[in-house]
């Protein structure tokens, strides 16, 4: 069974109960730096194996870029 | 020696490294301008990887302390998520915290950006907020906790310099103690030297560098101003005066007017 989250602003469909850190190693296999907000709320590492998508979240992956 | 955030640094100038023409160049310009601390941003991640991961390589090779932006937020809360996220991504408690309220301007929204900061001044972030030069806002951030101040010159990217001179100057002279650094609106050598002349500690730019003909050498030039001018703040200015004053002694000349 799988449920629809939106990830980075677009809508996909993963497998139910997929825990963040397997999201981000499916979304990202390379990247070794990138943090994670669900639903607005910043997620620290330590905690992405433990926690669930649900139906309707909201996942932000986002990575360092340039600034100014 | 300059202290930033209890840390010490040689150089007063701040530099972002976004807009450059290439990597190579951003890197060549950030050694040309002595920075130590390079500001940062964070963004979505696309799929597969991107030229992010090259950028954040690259800068770690070259051991420099990072400041990471909160740019592009527009609310506290936003602000806040960002700060968190930044602190992970570049294991920094610094974040140059920007919360804007006005498009056209990019203008700080004052009240977005005080409610950010006492929270993550709540958090144990060392908070560098983006404000404008307004006296009450700089109090109350300062009444929250923050010991940097980073008030605009000219709004981000105009380059059109250090268009409140007298507020700046006031602010300097109201805390004298405080980190005071000028962040955005300096488009030229001579608008990073005023502000040093104005007693400012540092100056934080971008675009002025990573928008010239030849940024290396631009990057040069902000080196050489940055210097020039914080060395004539500790020599002291002469006063203002507008009376002319004649500079060569007229005792003993050999005639005179009538």
């Amino acid at each position: 069974m799988s449920i629809h989250i939106t990830l980075n602003g677009s809508r996909t469909s993963v497998a139910d109960a997929t825990t963040l850190r397997q999201l981000v190693r499916w979304h990202s296999p390379e990247e070794p730096a990138v943090a994670v907000a669900l639903n607005q709320r910043f997620i620290p590492r330590s905690e992405h194996g433990d926690v669930h998508l649900s139906e309707g979240d909201e996942v932000e992956l986002v990575t360092p870029m340039q600034g100014g | 020696m300059f202290e930033l955030a209890r840390r010490t640094f040689h150089s007063r100038l701040l530099v972002g490294s976004a807009q450059y023409p290439s990597l190579e160049v951003m890197r060549d310009a950030i050694a040309a301008s002595g920075t130590e601390v390079v500001t940062v941003s964070l963004r979505r991640q696309t799929a597969g990887g991107g030229s992010g991961n090259a950028f954040w390589r690259a800068l770690n090779q070259d051991r420099l302390a990072v400041l990471p932006n909160t740019a592009g937020c527009h609310s506290a809360e936003e602000a806040i998520v960002t700060a968190q996220m930044a602190r992970e991504l570049f294991d920094t408690h610094w974040i140059k915290l920007e919360v804007i309220g006005d498009d056209s301007t990019l203008q700080p929204d004052p009240f977005g950006l005080l409610e950010a900061a006492r929270e993550l001044l709540g958090q144990g972030f060392e908070v560098f907020p983006y404000c404008t030069d307004d006296l009450v806002l700089c109090d109350r951030l300062l009444g929250a906790g923050c010991r940097i101040l980073m008030p605009w010159g000219a709004p981000i990217g105009s380059g059109l310099g250090i268009d409140n001179a007298a507020r700046l100057a006031e602010l300097r002279r109201r805390y004298p103690d405080i980190t005071l650094i000028v962040d955005a609106g300096i488009g030229a050598p001579s608008h990073a030297a005023r502000a040093m002349e104005l007693g400012c500690d540092a100056v934080l730019l971008n675009s002025a560098i990573a928008r010239a003909g030849d940024p290396v050498a631009m990057a040069s030039a902000f080196k050489s101003a940055v210097e020039a001018g914080r060395r004539g703040f500790e020599a002291g200015l002469m006063p203002t005066s507008r009376e002319a004053r004649p500079s060569t002694p007229d005792i003993g000349k050999p005639f005179w007017h009538a």
